[in-house]
């Protein structure tokens, strides 16, 4: 809005009393002609009251406006949430606010068609993934044929299982983004928790290229937490170790904690990241970038870190992402321990 | 277990001869398949399966349906099949009766450790005897036999063995170990898990101190190496 349609706005109530404030201001001239000194006396009050009126007017007017920018202004960032801007119609800028509405109802269609177009795509392709897993998997326990082809269906069989996890982690992500994937809180063991992310990953991996090792001193006996969903961000923070270090690395599982939160720590003693790269998943719109690969040894830090990020952002939680010392990388993610943090999410 | 009979139903015919050459791989001679939910109520109609493995999203009657009218006749053990893997299907499986629930794509193993797992608990007649390297434990009576000896488990212990002869050559963690013992309150438990696990080392292994059966992974659990598994 122009400067000058804001003000015209202000002023518009003062031109409802400018017959009254024009009739005031001829009866002063009048009784100035007629009566000098009795127009002197009353002109001051009467001409001060004017500029008070006016300026109450004005006063009151810009308030109103104020709060209606602000009322917008909220609107506008619920859209960029992905919420809708629900602004009354019927008060200041009615035109605005419906506008308004109706991008957010837009917008929020956008992304329910989104989410729906992944779940659909992710739909199709677990049938014949089906099949590829289900009969490598087969290959590979096939003792009657030779080593080199139960190796082979072994790697067929690996990949096979990285895309049926890089399906689920989209879907994941794409409800989580669009709000259409609520917490289910319980009260967890956190220590418990990382034991099954160790052991879903040691049976994954069972070559024994990537031992883990667990520490749970220090650990709070329970949180309150999403058990589908942390286990999923553990278990992509090991998978992530064990992508980036095809050659073998150990992996050190921590958990602990202190009053109110609890933390979790992945660490692993191999390449780690570039500065760059660091530098990109630690920033605060990290989860908001297009899911990207990197050149140079064809890893990824896209999809699994991302859904890292949001499970922890769904949990109030925040993550640190770190070289270690003299080499590896280190993810911390620390979470609030607390029921009331999440719930106020949902 | 294996000569027990399983009907699968789905309508992908190359997923169908899939799970039944896995099925057959796995020494399970009698698998029968439908690819409809009509042709499964058809089948049905004659003589009934021990275990059922249903498809969720077939054309017409879908899964979910098929189980509600397998479960107004049976009680017939039930895995679901499913594509979708969204919670409130599995809620909705469960609800409506389903044993477990199974989302594709799945490995062979992870399979049959359902089914297993689902006939164990549907037949619990089946004789079960675990037999490890130095002794036998028949877990119908409680009981492990070493030699000419027979020594009695406790409740707690027998909850603990039991639980690792459901998964045997995998890791079972503290925590599910704790709550097969003591139930669902189980934190703080684990120092006394310990002590379960050190008594019935005592009475499995042949040197309770190099134990071959009982294995612990350090942090994580414990898990059981059988020599044979239940029949």
């Amino acid at each position: 809005m122009s400067a000058q349609r804001f003000l015209r706005r202000c002023l518009a109530p003062c031109a409802k009393l400018l017959p009254l404030m024009l009739a005031a201001n001829l009866v002063l001239v009048f009784l100035a002609i007629l009566l000098p000194v009795g127009a002197l006396v009353g002109a001051v009050p009467v001409t001060a009251a004017n500029f008070a009126l006016m300026l109450w007017v004005l006063r009151r007017q810009m308030r109103r406006a104020d709060e209606a920018a602000g009322a917008l202004l909220a609107g506008a960032e619920r859209i960029a949430g992905g919420e809708r801007a629900a602004l009354p119609e019927d008060g200041e800028y009615p035109e605005l606010c419906a506008a308004l509405n109706r991008a957010g109802y837009r917008a929020e269609e956008r992304e329910r068609t989104r989410v729906e177009w992944v779940r659909g795509i992710s739909h199709d392709i677990r049938t014949p993934l089906s099949l590829v897993l289900g009969y490598a998997g087969a290959l590979e326990d096939d003792l009657a044929l030779p080593a080199e082809a139960r190796a082979q269906a072994g790697i067929i069989r690996r990949q096979s299982e990285r895309l049926r996890r890089l399906v689920e982690d989209l879907n994941l992500i794409s409800k989580l983004e669009a709000h259409m994937r609520p917490l289910e809180p319980a009260l967890l063991s956190p220590a418990e928790l990382a034991r099954r992310a160790a052991v879903d990953f040691l049976e994954q991996e069972p070559d024994a290229r990537w031992p883990v090792a667990l520490c749970a001193e220090g650990a709070p006996e329970a949180i309150w937490g999403d058990e589908s969903l942390l286990a999923r961000m553990l278990g992509n923070l090991l998978l992530n170790a064990a992508a980036h270090n095809p050659g073998g690395c150990h992996i050190w599982l921590r958990v602990n904690g202190g009053e109110g939160f609890c933390r979790f720590v992945v660490a692993d003693d191999g390449a780690g990241a570039p500065a760059e790269k660091l530098a990109e998943l630690n920033a605060e719109d990290f989860p908001d970038q297009v899911y990207r690969a990197t050149g140079g040894d064809g890893a990824t830090h896209g999809l699994g870190l991302r859904l890292v990020c949001r499970v922890v952002q769904a949990h109030s939680g925040r993550v640190r992402f770190a070289n270690e010392s003299p080499h590896g990388f280190l993810a911390e993610t620390t979470l609030p321990a607390g029921r009331a943090a999440i719930c106020c999410r949902d | 277990m294996t000569e027990r009979t399983i009907l699968v139903v789905d309508d992908e015919p190359e997923l169908l001869e899939m799970i039944r050459a896995i099925f057959a791989r796995a020494g399970f001679a009698r698998v029968v398949t439908a690819a409809s939910a009509a042709e499964a109520l058809a089948l049905l109609g004659g003589r009934l399966p021990d275990m059922a493995v249903l498809d969720v999203m077939m054309p017409g009657m879908d899964g979910f349906a098929l189980l509600q009218e397998i479960r107004a006749r049976s009680s017939l053990p039930v895995l679901m099949l499913t594509a979708r893997g969204e919670a409130e299907d599995r809620v909705s499986g469960f609800e409506l009766g389903a044993d477990d629930y199974l989302v594709k794509p799945f490995l062979p193993r992870e399979l049959l450790l359902r089914v297993r797992a689902i006939l164990s608990r549907a037949y619990p007649a089946d004789r079960r005897v675990v037999r490890l390297a130095a002794a036998e434990v028949d877990l119908d009576r409680a009981e492990v036999r070493r030699g000419e000896e027979t020594i009695a488990l406790t409740a707690r212990e027998y909850g603990v063995l039991r639980r690792l002869a459901e998964s045997p050559g995998r890791i079972v963690t503290i925590g599910e170990l704790c709550q097969s013992a003591c139930g669902e309150h189980w934190q703080g438990y684990e120092s006394t898990l310990m002590t379960h696990i050190r008594h019935l080392r005592e009475k499995i292994e042949a040197d309770p101190s190099a134990p071959e059966s009982l294995l612990t992974a350090k942090g994580l659990g414990y898990k059981l190496i059988v020599r044979e598994g239940m029949e």
